[in-house]
């Protein structure tokens, strides 16, 4: 399309727009406000509610803003200054409220309802409709999480429109004709969509509303926030609604740089945690048993723990970027360790390097542009689930989708699939690449030929399967280099990609600046004083060196180690061997008996700062309420602990940081290495079969606690999935029950059985009710597994 | 500037004297209108609405109250705090899908405007004519559902005015 | 009949000519062997100088719509053949199928040699059982006799066809509904432009054509343009298939050339109204198009003409009503008919068919009220133009047609609460009032299963 430039006249004012642009949006450019209903900027014209009428001089018929483009010299009046508009406005604005009920009392819409603002602004005062109006029972449950009220819908189509064109759930669509058509969902089905709850938002009416939210409050009640979602490193734009200091709401904003005007269900349904009765919000203390104390004694205490012992810090993955560099300064110059890490797998290598010294690699707008896109190691969908719909966008607009993972992806409809076993991702990479030069008729060849085409506009994103060995990111990054692509690894939880950049990280400090080298240290000593120079254990050797009593304090900063990393059976023994257990988080959970103090933290909805996306993107966070009970931002707890050891860490407000990380954070060079196999040699051909798990969107995560109606609408029972050559070669049916045995334990779950895993890989997701995975593990998030059909478990064996 | 004094006119400085003397004749010799509350509680005049809430029900005992908020958003004084829920379909609290499942009324608040009134869809809200609305504590000013439900006692029968 | 020059009914009654061998023998598929030695861009230009219009209703210049075929798009491009004939009143594409569907076959043929087309779809109405199964005879026999496959007549144009039956849906008869039913979706109209020409079916360069306008085009192409012209009028050339019914003595299917008055047409050929009666009002192309009266019977049946008497040709299907009918009722039962046709995708022809729909029911039963009339008044020019597609203005126009010539019989079913007609109505408590619209409880199809399990 030409983006040439057309001037036109809307009631009589001129404004100049890029050719295709529709009549309804060069309106809103000059601020006219055209009544609709069925439009909506981020879905195609559908023209379906006729509410945006206008009239365009030399044209007989009126006609409607949202599907007409702009030409040049047109005369567009709207119904500010043209009575007929006017007129077939409010008339269709009577056809639209024939059948509406007037329940707008008791309507969770209500007050904030666009039909509603624009029959009061725009309709007429009373109906000469007298007949009974069209009924229907309701609501109808589409899923555990929307409801749907036929008699409130007018029938706009945006929700079947945004899971046919944005999401590509179908799962809803238009049945029936005349006026006897309505929003259906297919005979058995649930709405089980992780974007379903958009549909609720951009529902003009209230028709589709969310079960969390259904007469909880109404629009006057609340007072909004505008923060960023702290779920995943997507970064989305949301409003956190508020009634009476609990949080009941929250929507997506519009960002067209970040999440256009979407945010997943986990975004939208899962706020209910920081409320729970098992948060803690005191400090506490061990004493006989663990008891409340002030801020004061607890830092106190801890000090004299510290001071002089050896401490190693392990992170989750909540910290905002402010907490994250405090921290690291903290662990660096006050407690004179470099034992801190933040990942729960370990890429190592050039491209953490460069994720940490440069971001903005690769922007969601990129993608939304690229011509290819290869994702390698990360099931989008579930992991970063704003960046699955602009690879979507991207696919809708004739982008070539490719995807390199394990197991099928909810890209499938949109991408050509390459399933190779975990692990073996290097391998398929290396054939991408020997396939630049050598041709060829295979999937790999089609991919190079794809990425050698779209050239600068290639992207390769890689996740965080690939960190299953040290360097398999690190031959992704040579192939997107080779090609010219864009290239990015992408974090997937909120705080990873801010506390790398921050030197949350064993060999790492601030801009990826390594302790072992001289230069980059003194660089960063030169702003915060001495560091140690031999570099830290990561998670797992700080882990072990706990277990091997090596370690005076464990400090655990929002992280759990029996249920995020994958070795409960090692982080038991480092939990009961360590000197000194101090939690820091929002609740003890099943950490309570290894705790010598606890201090409590704010959640993300109760304090100021910021998360920083996959991108590199920093977003802002803001208070939507006060912390609870004496629960403070992390970075604030740091500072204090600092104090308590007599330091000053010079960081005493969230500006203060800012300036001080500043010039360390600025975008930098790292040098050239190059891509061969490092000292960890290449990954191993791996010939037993592979068990390999990653978190799916809504789990068992602490965040997710309280979330009762997102979790029955998108929570599966575990399972475990086989390709069907290995179910045949076994004699596991679909559905079937089968043990799967590792070195670390064993489970009985039932089989799913198909070709969405790579032969000689069995998939079970990490951390579902009933099955927690991490007990199968050793170390890493595959391992070698051994399995055997199965009986049906009596109940108690299951869980 | 000049200053200007009222020219006074004697006949009429009399006659308003006189009326004025006339005046406080007449009140010296009216009835005392003074009420010996509480010895003497006199009914307020029929229909009045003069004071604290009631909530009304259906005649079928249903509540009359959808919990729709829309007192809490006219109230100017926030004296009034509502929490809809969603009404059993097997056992009704109210007509239609949503109900009230918390109602107060802080009559430290209140003003005794009506506007309330004027607001509710249902005609759930009205104002009665029992007007001894006197606390001792805070909680005792806030008025739950189930309190505001029942019709008003007979006035003159509320324990803490009784003391007077 | 009339001995008129008959073109595409010439045939009928000749049951030889159903199978290839026997329309083959009175000259069939000459005109696509003519066609095929010549360039598809010489086809077209024949066709625009025959001054063909469409015959599904809107009466666009055949020719011209071809020509806007571009061919430098990369994609394939599509003829489809518009069987889906339901404009209550109309019946000629079904005779013109089952009496000849080789005729049909060829002019397919033609059209798609003329945009460079190599596959063809036949939409056809649900509901047309055995014209479909005469279709599909005709189209294994083009197969066995080489007019259709890999070489059509033996040339290097290849040419599939395929036949695709509807689901039972008038809105599917309009052009951008039938092809996104073709490619399996809700039969909804689609934003125009892109027109089909451009962007139609899979998004590809196509042409859509009624069965009527493709069975001309065999026989331009055998007899030549300056042949089509000659017969009708200048701008409406050649003959047309009127499809007469109602209250007349034979109803039935009548082709006469485009301009002849309808009086020859009624009395000549239909053989006047029935039982000699008075003729109160007639439908000049279905009930789509506004209703003319006996002061109109002198109207030329030509595109212009009909249009000057403040009406439309349409499909060319006459509908006639005598004395005796009652006219609220006529239209209570056409706007009845497109509130259930109604696809429901646009709001004012999804309420306002239904609302308008109720007000007559009540009328007609004797419920109706003074204001009534004003309101209906009120609502045509509400809702004329203002759908998403012309149906809804089919829907208005027996509205608008009525009230305009027959007000007075609208006023007397409300002034005396029921029907003059039948009698019946609230007045005489024959009626009863109209029953309130029943709830509409899921229809079979796809219920959610929390809905099953209630």
């Amino acid at each position: 399309m030409s983006r040439e430039p057309v001037t036109l006249t809307i009631d009589g004012r001129e404004i100049t727009v890029p050719a295709g642009t529709l009549v309804i949006r060069a309106a809103e450019r000059l601020g006219i406000e055209i009544p609709r209903f069925c439009d909506h900027p981020f879905l195609a014209p559908a023209g379906a509610c006729r509410q945006c009428y206008v009239e365009i001089e030399g044209q007989a018929k009126l006609v409607t803003s949202c599907t007409t483009r702009v030409a040049p010299d047109m005369a567009v009046r709207t119904q500010v200054t043209s009575e007929l508009v006017r007129r077939a406005q409010a008339a269709n604005l009577e056809f639209l409220l024939l059948n509406h009920p007037l329940d707008c009392p008791v309507c969770d819409r209500g007050g904030e309802c666009p039909l509603q603002d624009q029959a009061l602004a725009f309709g007429p005062g009373e109906s000469r409709y007298i007949e009974p109006k069209r009924t229907y029972r309701k609501p109808i449950p589409l899923s555990p999480l929307v409801n749907l009220d036929r008699e409130r819908c007018v029938l706009c189509a945006r929700c079947t429109r945004f899971c046919d064109e944005i999401s590509g759930d179908r799962f809803i669509e238009l049945y029936d004709r005349g006026a006897g058509e309505r929003v259906s969902i297919a005979a058995g089905e649930d709405f089980r969509s992780p974007f379903s709850g958009n549909t609720i938002q951009i529902c003009p009416v209230g028709a589709l509303t969310a079960t969390p939210y259904r007469f909880v409050a109404r629009p006057f009640d609340l007072s909004s926030t505008d923060s960023t979602c702290a779920h995943c490193a997507a970064g989305c734009a949301i409003r956190v609604d508020v009634r009476r200091g609990k949080v009941v709401r929250v929507l997506a904003r519009d960002d067209v740089e970040v999440n256009d005007a979407w945010i997943c269900d986990k975004g939208r349904f899962a706020f209910a945690a920081p409320d729970r009765p098992e948060r803690v919000t005191t400090p506490l203390v061990r004493a006989r048993g663990l008891e409340p104390a002030s801020f004061q004694e607890v830092l106190g205490e801890i000090a004299a723990r510290c001071r002089g012992g050896r401490v190693g810090i392990l992170v989750g993955g909540r910290l905002a970027d402010e907490d994250a560099y405090a921290l690291s300064k903290l662990a660096r110059t006050v407690l004179g360790t470099n034992d801190l890490d933040h990942r729960r797998a370990f890429h190592g290598g050039r491209a953490e390097l460069l994720a940490a010294a440069r971001p903005m690699s690769v922007t969601y707008r990129d993608v939304e542009e690229a011509a290819a896109i290869l994702v390698v190691g990360l099931d989008a969908e579930q992991e970063l689930p704003i960046l699955h719909l602009r690879i979507r966008k991207a696919a809708r607009r004739g982008a070539r989708v490719f995807v390199l993972h394990a197991r099928r992806t909810r890209l499938h409809d949109l991408g050509e699939h390459l399933l190779v076993r975990p692990g073996h991702e290097a391998f398929a990479l290396e054939r991408i690449r020997e396939a630049l030069a050598a041709g060829g008729d295979g999937p790999e060849a089609r991919i190079a030929a794809a990425l050698a085409e779209a050239g600068e506009r290639a992207v390769v994103l890689a996740g965080p399967r690939l960190a299953e060995h040290p360097l398999a990111a690190d031959v992704a990054l040579g192939l997107a280099e080779r090609v010219g692509a864009r290239f990015a690894l992408c974090a997937r939880r909120a705080g990873d990609r801010g506390a790398l950049r921050a030197g949350v990280h064993p060999t790492l400090l601030p801009g990826g600046r390594r302790v072992t080298d001289d230069v980059e240290r003194g660089q960063v000593e030169a702003v915060w004083g001495p560091i140690p120079a031999e570099p830290g254990r990561d998670a797992m050797g700080i882990l072990r060196a706990a277990a091997g009593r090596e370690l005076d304090v464990l400090y655990l900063v929002g992280v759990d180690p029996l249920r995020d990393l994958p070795d409960p059976a090692l982080a038991r023994r480092a939990l009961a061997n360590a000197g000194y257990t101090v939690i820091q988080g929002l609740e003890l959970g099943e950490l309570e008996p290894y705790a010598d103090a606890f201090l409590p933290a704010a959640a993300a909805a109760e304090r100021d700062g910021r998360v920083t996306t996959w991108e590199g993107r920093p977003r802002p966070l803001r208070a939507a309420r006060a912390p609870l009970g004496l629960s403070r931002p992390d970075w604030e707890i740091f500072v204090g602990l600092a104090e308590a050891l007599g330091a000053d860490l010079g960081l005493g407000s969230l500006e203060a940081i800012r300036a001080e990380a500043e010039p360390l954070l600025a975008p930098r060079e790292v040098p050239v290495r190059s891509s061969a196999w490092g000292a960890a040699g290449p990954p191993q051909w791996i010939e037993e079969r592979v068990l390999f798990t990653y978190p799916l969107l809504v789990d068992e995560g602490r965040l997710l606690e309280g979330a009762t109606e997102l979790k029955a609408a998108l929570e599966e029972e575990p399972f475990a999935e086989i390709h069907r050559e290995d179910a045949e070669a076994l004699g596991v049916a679909d559905g079937g029950w089968v043990r799967v045995r590792t070195s670390a334990g064993d489970a009985v779950v039932r089989a799913r059985v198909g070709e969405t895993v790579a032969p000689g890989a069995v998939f079970v997701p990490f951390n579902q009710p009933g099955l927690p995975v991490a007990e199968l593990l050793a170390g890493r998030f595959t391992v070698g597994v051994h399995l055997e059909p199965a009986a049906e478990p009596a109940a108690e064996e299951v869980a | 500037m000049s200053e200007r004094r009222p020219r006074v006119d004697l006949s009429s400085a009399v006659g308003a004297v006189a009326s004025g003397m006339a005046t406080i004749l007449k009140q010296v010799f009216r009835r005392d209108v003074t009420e010996p509350y509480p010895h003497v509680i006199v009914p307020p005049p029929p229909r009045s609405h003069i004071g604290r809430h009631r909530l009304n029900r259906h005649e079928n005992g249903l509540e009359k109250c959808i919990g729709c908020e829309l007192c809490a958003f006219a109230c100017p004084a926030d004296a009034i705090w509502v929490e809809g829920a969603e009404n059993d379909p097997e056992h009704p609290v109210s007509p239609g899908e949503r109900y009230a499942k918390d109602y107060q009324i802080n009559y430290l608040r209140c003003i005794m405007c009506g506007l309330c009134v004027e607001a509710c869809p249902t005609r759930a809200l009205t104002l009665t004519s029992y007007y001894e609305l006197s606390f001792t504590s805070r909680e005792e000013a806030i008025w739950t559902k189930e309190q505001l439900l029942e019709p008003p006692p007979p006035l003159g029968t509320d324990p803490v005015d009784r003391e007077g | 009949m009339s001995d008129g020059p008959r073109i595409i009914t010439a045939h009928w009654g000749d049951e030889r000519v159903i199978p290839y061998e026997g329309y083959v023998r009175v000259g069939g598929y000459e005109g696509l062997r003519r066609a095929l030695a010549m360039s598809p861009e010489e086809v077209i230009a024949e066709v625009k100088a025959s001054g063909l219009r469409g015959r599904g209703g809107a009466g666009f210049p055949t020719g011209v719509k071809w020509s806007f075929v571009p061919q430098d798009t990369g994609k394939p491009t599509y003829v489809v053949c518009n069987f889906d004939e339901s404009e209550p009143g109309t019946f000629n594409n079904r005779e013109l199928v089952e009496r000849e569907p080789h005729q049909v076959l060829e002019g397919i043929a033609i059209a798609a040699y003329a945009i460079r087309s190599n596959l063809a779809f036949i939409y056809c109405r649900g509901e047309f059982l055995w014209p479909g199964s005469v279709l599909r005879r005709a189209l294994e026999e083009a197969y066995e006799h080489g007019v259709l496959g890999e070489r059509v007549l033996g040339t290097d144009h290849r040419l599939d066809v395929v036949l695709h039956r509807g689901a039972g849906a008038y809105i599917c008869g309009e052009e951008t509904a039938l092809l996104s039913s073709l490619e399996g979706y809700r039969g909804q109209p689609r934003q125009r432009p892109p027109f089909p020409a451009i962007e139609g079916l899979y998004a590809s360069p196509t042409v859509i054509n009624n069965v009527e306008t493709l069975c001309f085009v065999p026989h331009i192409l055998r007899n030549g343009a300056s042949w089509f012209t000659s017969i009708g009028t200048e701008r409406s050339p050649g003959t047309k298939v009127f499809s007469i019914s109602g209250k007349v003595e034979r109803p039935g299917n009548y082709e006469l050339p485009m301009g002849t008055p309808f009086r020859v047409l009624l009395e000549e050929h239909a053989g006047g109204v029935l039982g000699g009666r008075a003729l109160k009002a007639w439908t000049p192309g279905g009930s789509s198009t506004p209703m003319l009266t006996a002061e109109h019977l002198d109207v030329a049946l030509d595109f212009e003409s009909v249009q000057q008497a403040g009406s439309m040709l349409g499909t060319g299907a006459v509908m006639v009503m005598d004395e005796t009918d009652c006219m609220v009722e006529a239209v209570r039962r056409m706007v009845r008919f497109y509130a259930h046709e109604s696809c429901g995708k646009c709001t004012p022809c999804r309420e306002g068919t239904w609302w308008v729909s109720r007000v007559l029911d009540r009328i007609e039963a004797g419920y109706g009220r003074p204001e009534d009339l004003p309101l209906l008044e009120d609502l045509v020019p509400n809702l004329l133009f203002r759908g998403f597609c012309p149906l809804l203005d089919g829907a208005v126009s027996p509205v608008a047609s009525g009230l305009r010539h027959f007000r007075e019989e609208f006023e007397r079913h409300i002034e005396e609460r029921r029907c003059p007609f039948t009698g019946r109505g609230s007045a005489t408590g024959v009626a009863e009032p109209p029953a309130p619209p029943a709830p509409q409880e899921p229809a079979p199809g796809p219920v959610p299963l929390s809905e099953v399990l209630g």
